[in-house]
C-alpha cells in the first residue's frame, strides 16, 4: 500500500513536471497573459480602418495557428523559422497543432484557436476541405490560408469571403518542365527502361500528387509519342496498381498508396524484382523508404534504378545524396526540393497582408483572392547538395528579410497580386537563394 | 513426423495456392529470386517477433494495447543512442532490445502495483510511450537508411539467425524452463498457482520484459527494411498491435497440433508473408488486401470457435448413420426370421 | 488509542482504512468521475486569465465531447455486458458516408439522419450476430471488423470527399439541433438502462454471466438489445459528424474506438462492465478528455507532450477510482 501511495504521488509530480517544464516560449503559444475580446462575431478582426503603420511594432501582436498534418523534417524547420525568424521580426505568435489527419481535428483546432485568441489559421493539410473550415474559422472570426493548389478548394475563389486569405503551393508548370528535361537528358529514347510511377494519395483526393501524376504521364506521352487507352486523370487516381497500356508497350506502372501503410512497401519491392523498371518516379518524399528495396534490386539485376522524388532539406535528403549504389550513382538521382523557410515565409507574408489591412493588394485581377506559386529547386547531385546542405539549418534560413518585406503592403502599400508573384519567381529561384546565401 | 507435417501444412499450402494465383494472372512467382526471399524473411522475422511478444501476455489474460508504442520507444531511443555511440547493426539491435525491455518492465511493475486492468492500463502507457517517443530526437524517430554499419541488419543470414535464436530461446523459456512450467500454471488458474508458492508477480514482470524485448527486434527489422521509422501519436501505435493478433491466435491454434506454440506462431507468421507477398504480385490494392486478409482471420475465428460443436454434429451424424443402418440391418433380419418361419410353418 | 463501547475495546480505524471505506462508498464511487471533471475547470479557469470560463470556451467543450460522448452513451450497454467493441470509429465513417449521400441525393435532413442510424444499426447488429451466433468474442469481431469496414470505406471514398452543404450543417448547429438530439438520447439511454429490464439484465450479465443464465436471463437476447441501443449512438455521432464540418474523409472516424474506451474509463465505469456500471460515465469522461486538451493547449503546454500528460491524468484517475483493492491475484480477463 505505501508503495501504491508513493507511485501515485510519483505520477503527480510527474504530472506537475510537464506542466511547468513544457510551458511554451514567449514567442510561441503562451496566451495565459494576453486579453483578447471574445470572438463571436463573423467579421474578421483586421486594422481596416487605421492608417498604414509603419513598422510591425505599431501593431498589435497578431497570433497566428498553424494547422500541420504529419510529423517530418519539415515540420521541425517550419516550427524553428516562425519562432526564430519571423516571430521577433514582425511582432506576432504563433500556436502549433498537433499532428491533424481530419477534419474533426482541424476544426477542434479552430475551436480552440478560437478560445485562445488567434487571429488566423494558416492551415498546411492542403485544400481539399478548405472550403467549409474557412468558413468554420469565419463564424469565429478568424481569417484562413491553406497551403496548396487553387483546384483543391476551387469554390473558394469564385466568390469573395470576407475571411479567406487565397491559397500558397508549389508551381507546377515548372515542376513538369523540370521532370521533362531530367527525362529528355536522361532516359532512353526508346523508353525501354520502364517507370514506376509512386502516385501516393492521388486515389484519395490529393491534387498535388494527382496533378504531379498527371504530368509525369504527359511528359512520357510527349517523349515518347505515347496513346494511352485511358485519360490521363482516370490513370492518376487509380487506387489499385495499374499497368498503364500503350501504343507502344513501354512498361509504365501506376502504383497508389502511403509508405506507412501495411504491404506498400512489399507492393513496391515486388514490381522492382520483375527487373521491367528502371526509373521509380515518386510523387511523394519516399527516398529513405525504397532505398533497401532499390538497392537490392539493382544488385540482383546489376541494373542502375533512376529515382526521381520530392524533398526537403534535412538528414534524410543528406544521407540519401551521399549514399551510393554499386554503380556509384546517389540513392536518389533527382529530388524536387522544397525549401520550408521559403513555403513558410509566403504564408505568412499573405496572412500578414491581411492581417494589417492589406488583404486587397492581393486581389487578381477578377478582384477575387489569389493563389500564389513558388518555386521549387531542382537537385540533381550531392556536389550541388554539398553547397545547400547547410540551406534552412541552425538559422541559415534561405529567405531573408527582403524576401518578405517585398511582400508586404505595410512597406509597399501600392503592391499587386502580380507583383507579389513576381517577386516570388525571382527571390524563390535557385540562383537568387545561391547568391544571397553564398555570394 | 506428424508434428513436422501440421508444422508445414499451412505455409506450404498458403504458398502453393498463392503461387498458382501468381502464375495465373501475373505470369511470375511469388518467390521469383532472392530479393523476394529477403523481403519475405524480414518481414516475416518482424510480423514473428511482435506475435510472441503478444503470446507472452495475451493468453495469460493480459492484453497490453501499449505493445506498440513500446516497440516504437525501444527503437527510437534504443537505437539513436546506439548509433550515437558508434555501434552498427549489432548495437541498434541490442540498445533497442535493451530500451523495449526496461519499458516492458515498468508497464509490468505499473501494473503488479496499481491493479488496473491490463488493456486499460495499456491505453495510459501508449499515450505517454508514443509522447516520449515523439519528443525525443526531435520527431525525427529512427533512420537507418545510409547509417554506417546497419547493412547486417538486411543480410539474410543474420536475419536467420536471429529468427532461430528467438525460437530456441522463447521454446526454452516457455516450454522447458521453470518458469514456463510456472507460467502455464498461472494460465490455468491464477489462485491455485498462488496458493501452491508460484510468484506471480515475478513471472508477471519477466512477460512483460520479454514482450518489451521482442516488439523492439520486431521493430528494427522492420526499420531496416523501410529505412525509417517515424513517431506516431493518437494511439495509432495499437494498429500494430492489433494487425499482429491474427498470426499469434493462428499460430496458438497450430501450436496445438504441433506441440509448440512458438513453432505454431511461426509456422502462422510465415503464412502470413507469403500471402501478403502474393497478393503483392497480383497487384491487389491496399484496402482489397486488408478485406481478404482479415476475412480469413473471420473465417478461422468462426472455424475455431465452433470447432467443438462441428465436432458435436459430425459424432451426431455419425451415431445417427450406425443407428440407421443398425435397424436396417435389424430390419433384415427380422425380414428373415418371418421368411423363415414362414417357410418351416408351411 | 482503543474505544470501549460496552465493556469491550473496539480497536480505532487506522487512516488507510478510513480511506478505503470512503473510496468504496457508491456515492463517492458515483460523484468521483464529475469532481475531477470539475477540477479541472477549477484549475485551469485562473491559468488561463479566466478564458477557460468564457461562453465559447465551454460551448466548444461542448462541441468537441459531444460526437464521443453520444457514442460511448451508447456503448456503455455493451461494455456493462462484459464485451468490448472498438469498431464504432469505421461504423460511424461508412453511416456517415451513407447519410451524406442520402441528403446529397434527396435533400431531406430527417431521410439522412434515419439512414445514418439504419445502418449503424445494422453494422452494429452484424458485429453482435458474430458473437452471439458464431461464439466470437467481441473484441476479436472488433478487431477484426475494424480493419474490414476501413477498407471498405477506403474504396467507397476513393479519390474524392464526400461534401454536404455547409449552410444546412451550419443551420442545424445554430438551431441546437446536435445538443437536443444528444439530449433525448441521453434521456432515453438513461431511462433504457437504470429504469428498465435491458439495464438490470445487462449490468447481472456483465457481472456474472453464469448466474444470469441459471437466474433465467438470455444473454444472446440481452446482448442484441445492447448493441442496439449503441447503434443507435453510433448513427447519431455519424450525424453530428456530417454537420460539424460538413465534410468526410478516410480518416473519418479514426481513433474513435480507443477514445471511447478512454472517456469511460476516465468517466468511472469500468470496460468490463458489472453491477458497478452506469450510463452517464461516457460523456463525463469525454467532457474531462475534452477539458483537459484545451486546458492545456490555452495555458500553453507544448502540443508534443500534451498527449503525455493526458496519459499520466488518465493511470492516476483510473487508480483513484479503481477498486481493486489488495487481492492476492492480478486482474485479467481472457479475450480470445
Amino acid at each position: 500500500m505505501k508503495f501504491k501511495k508513493n507511485l501515485v504521488v510519483l505520477l503527480a509530480c510527474i504530472t506537475m513536471f510537464f506542466l511547468s517544464a513544457c510551458k511554451g516560449s514567449a514567442s510561441t503559444s503562451t496566451i495565459a497573459s494576453t486579453t483578447t475580446p471574445e470572438s463571436s462575431a463573423t467579421t474578421a478582426p483586421l486594422a481596416t480602418d487605421k492608417a498604414p503603420a509603419e513598422t510591425p511594432q505599431d501593431f498589435k501582436t497578431f497570433k497566428i495557428g498553424v494547422v500541420e498534418k504529419q510529423a517530418t523534417d519539415e515540420t521541425v524547420v517550419r516550427r524553428e523559422f516562425y519562432e526564430n525568424f519571423i516571430a521577433p521580426n514582425y511582432n506576432v505568435q504563433f500556436i502549433f497543432s498537433e499532428v491533424i489527419t481530419d477534419v474533426e481535428g482541424e476544426v477542434n483546432f479552430i475551436e480552440n484557436c478560437a478560445d485562445a485568441g488567434v487571429d488566423a489559421i494558416i492551415c498546411m493539410r492542403g485544400g481539399t476541405d478548405a472550403y467549409q473550415l474557412s468558413q468554420i474559422a469565419a463564424d469565429y472570426g478568424m481569417l484562413y490560408l491553406y497551403q496548396g493548389r487553387r483546384e483543391a478548394a476551387a469554390d473558394l475563389f469564385v466568390a469573395d469571403y470576407d475571411n479567406f486569405i487565397g491559397a500558397f503551393g508549389a508551381s507546377l508548370p515548372l515542376m513538369t518542365k523540370a521532370y521533362s528535361d531530367y527525362l529528355a537528358e536522361n532516359a532512353s529514347d526508346d523508353g525501354s527502361e520502364g517507370f514506376i510511377i509512386l502516385s501516393s494519395d492521388a486515389s484519395k483526393g490529393n491534387l498535388v500528387q494527382t496533378d504531379l501524376t498527371v504530368s509525369i504521364l504527359q511528359v512520357l506521352q510527349d517523349k515518347y509519342g505515347l496513346t494511352y487507352e485511358k485519360d490521363l486523370k482516370t490513370l492518376a487516381i487509380s487506387d489499385a496498381p495499374t499497368i498503364v497500356k500503350n501504343n507502344k508497350d513501354i512498361a509504365i506502372y501506376i502504383y497508389p498508396g502511403q509508405v506507412k501503410q501495411d504491404g506498400w512497401l512489399e507492393g513496391v519491392s515486388s514490381a522492382l524484382q520483375s527487373g521491367r523498371y528502371g526509373y521509380l518516379i515518386s510523387t511523394l518524399q519516399s527516398y529513405t523508404q525504397t532505398s533497401v528495396v532499390v538497392d537490392e534490386v539493382e544488385r540482383t539485376f546489376d541494373k542502375n534504378i533512376t529515382v526521381m522524388s520530392m524533398g526537403t532539406m534535412g538528414d534524410a535528403l543528406t544521407t540519401a545524396m551521399n549514399t551510393m549504389d554499386k554503380f556509384g550513382n546517389p540513392s536518389v538521382d533527382f529530388v524536387a526540393l522544397e525549401l520550408t523557410s521559403i513555403k513558410s515565409a509566403g504564408n505568412f507574408a499573405m496572412v500578414y497582408n491581411a492581417l494589417t489591412g492589406h488583404k486587397d493588394n492581393m486581389r487578381g485581377s477578377d478582384g477575387l483572392m489569389s493563389a500564389f506559386d513558388y518555386n521549387r529547386i531542382f537537385l540533381t547531385s550531392p556536389e550541388q547538395l554539398s553547397v545547400m546542405e547547410d540551406w534552412d539549418m541552425n538559422g541559415k534560413w534561405a529567405v531573408s528579410r527582403e524576401y518578405v518585406d517585398g511582400m508586404l503592403g505595410i512597406y509597399h502599400s501600392e503592391i499587386t497580386a502580380d507583383d507579389i508573384q513576381e517577386h516570388l519567381n525571382t527571390v524563390t529561384s535557385y540562383e537568387y537563394i545561391y547568391n544571397y546565401l553564398e555570394g | 513426423m506428424k508434428k513436422l507435417f501440421y508444422t508445414l501444412v499451412v505455409p506450404v499450402s498458403v504458398w502453393a495456392i498463392m503461387e498458382l494465383l501468381s502464375r495465373c494472372f501475373a505470369g511470375v512467382s511469388v518467390i521469383a529470386n532472392s530479393a523476394d526471399m529477403k523481403s519475405l524473411f524480414r518481414t516475416l522475422t518482424s510480423t514473428f517477433c511482435f506475435a510472441m511478444a503478444l503470446n507472452c501476455n495475451v493468453p495469460m489474460g493480459r492484453m497490453d494495447l501499449s505493445t506498440g508504442a513500446q516497440m516504437y520507444l525501444g527503437c527510437i531511443l534504443g537505437g539513436n543512442i546506439a548509433l550515437k555511440l558508434g555501434f552498427g547493426g549489432v548495437g541498434v539491435l541490442i540498445g533497442s532490445i535493451l530500451v523495449g525491455c526496461l519499458a516492458g518492465f515498468i508497464v509490468g511493475v505499473v501494473f503488479i502495483n496499481l491493479r488496473i486492468l491490463s488493456m486499460v492500463l495499456g491505453l495510459g502507457m501508449t499515450l505517454i510511450y508514443e509522447c516520449i517517443s515523439f519528443a525525443s530526437y526531435k520527431q525525427q524517430g529512427l533512420m537507418l537508411f545510409g547509417k554506417p554499419g546497419v547493412g547486417i541488419l538486411s543480410n539474410i543470414w543474420f536475419i536467420v539467425s536471429v529468427a532461430a535464436m528467438i525460437i530456441l530461446f522463447m521454446t526454452y523459456m516457455l516450454q522447458l524452463s521453470v518458469f514456463g512450467y510456472k507460467r502455464r500454471a498461472i494460465r490455468g488458474n491464477q489462485k491455485l498457482a498462488v496458493d501452491s508458492g508460484i510468484n506471480i508477480y515475478i513471472n508477471c514482470l519477466i512477460c512483460y520484459a520479454m514482450a518489451g524485448a521482442l516488439v523492439a527486434v520486431s521493430g528494427v527489422f522492420d526499420t531496416a527494411f523501410k529505412g525509417t521509422l517515424n513517431p506516431v501519436l493518437g494511439m495509432s501505435s495499437n494498429n500494430n498491435t492489433f494487425y499482429n493478433m491474427f498470426p499469434m491466435r493462428v499460430g496458438m491454434f497450430l501450436g496445438v497440433f504441433i506441440g509448440n506454440p512458438i513453432i505454431g506462431i511461426f509456422a502462422s507468421s510465415i503464412s502470413l508473408n507469403i500471402l501478403i507477398l502474393g497478393m503483392a504480385k497480383l497487384g491487389l490494392d491496399q484496402s482489397l488486401q486488408t478485406i481478404i486478409i482479415f476475412s480469413i482471420f473471420l473465417f478461422f475465428m468462426i472455424y475455431n470457435m465452433n470447432q467443438e460443436k462441428l465436432e458435436y454434429n459430425k459424432r451426431k451424424r455419425e451415431r445417427k448413420k450406425i443407428a440407421l443402418q443398425h435397424r436396417r440391418e435389424m430390419k433384415e433380419m427380422q425380414t428373415q426370421v418371418n421368411r423363415n418361419h414362414i417357410t418351416t410353418g408351411s | 488509542m482503543p474505544e470501549k463501547t460496552e465493556g469491550r475495546s473496539v480497536p480505532a480505524l487506522r487512516l488507510n482504512e478510513r480511506y478505503e471505506i470512503i473510496r468504496a462508498n457508491r456515492f463517492v464511487n458515483a460523484l468521483f468521475p464529475l469532481v475531477m471533471f470539475l477540477l479541472i475547470i477549477v484549475i485551469f479557469a485562473p491559468l488561463t486569465g479566466g478564458q477557460f470560463l468564457s461562453r465559447n470556451a465551454i460551448i466548444s467543450i461542448l462541441n468537441q465531447a459531444l460526437i464521443v460522448g453520444t457514442v460511448a452513451t451508447g456503448v456503455a450497454f455493451i461494455y456493462t455486458t462484459g464485451n468490448l467493441d472498438i469498431s464504432v470509429g469505421p461504423i460511424m465513417a461508412f453511416a456517415a458516408i451513407i447519410g451524406a449521400t442520402v441528403y446529397n441525393n434527396t435533400l431531406s435532413v430527417p431521410l439522412m439522419v434515419a439512414s445514418c442510424i439504419v445502418v449503424a444499426v445494422l453494422l452494429m447488429l452484424f458485429n453482435c450476430t458474430l458473437s452471439a451466433i458464431f461464439n466470437i468474442k467481441t473484441i476479436t469481431a472488433a478487431i477484426v471488423m475494424t480493419r474490414i469496414y476501413g477498407a471498405i470505406n477506403s474504396k467507397i471514398l476513393g479519390a474524392s470527399t464526400l461534401r454536404v452543404d455547409y449552410t444546412i450543417c451550419r443551420e442545424l448547429d445554430n438551431g441546437g439541433f446536435r445538443y437536443a438530439a444528444f439530449f433525448a438520447f441521453f434521456i432515453i439511454s438513461f431511462l433504457v438502462y437504470h429504469k428498465t429490464k435491458i439495464g438490470r439484465a445487462d449490468r447481472i450479465i456483465g457481472g456474472n454471466r453464469s448466474n444470469a443464465v441459471q437466474t433465467g436471463l438470455s444473454p444472446n437476447r440481452f446482448l442484441y438489445a445492447s448493441f442496439l441501443m449503441a447503434g443507435i449512438g453510433v448513427g447519431l455521432a455519424a450525424v453530428f459528424t456530417i454537420t460539424r464540418s460538413g465534410t468526410i474523409n478516410q480518416d473519418t472516424g479514426t481513433g474513435m474506438g480507443t477514445d471511447v474506451m478512454l472517456a469511460t474509463v476516465l468517466g468511472g465505469m469500468s470496460i468490463f462492465g458489472g453491477a458497478k456500471s452506469n450510463s452517464y460515465s461516457g460523456i463525463i469522461g469525454a467532457l474531462t478528455v475534452t477539458a483537459l486538451n484545451k486546458g492545456l493547449l490555452m495555458v500553453g503546454v507544448s502540443t508534443t507532450v500534451i498527449q503525455g500528460i493526458r496519459g499520466v491524468i488518465f493511470i492516476l484517475l483510473v487508480f483513484l477510482n479503481s477498486n481493486s483493492g489488495r487481492e492476492k491475484i492480478l486482474p485479467s480477463r481472457q479475450q480470445f
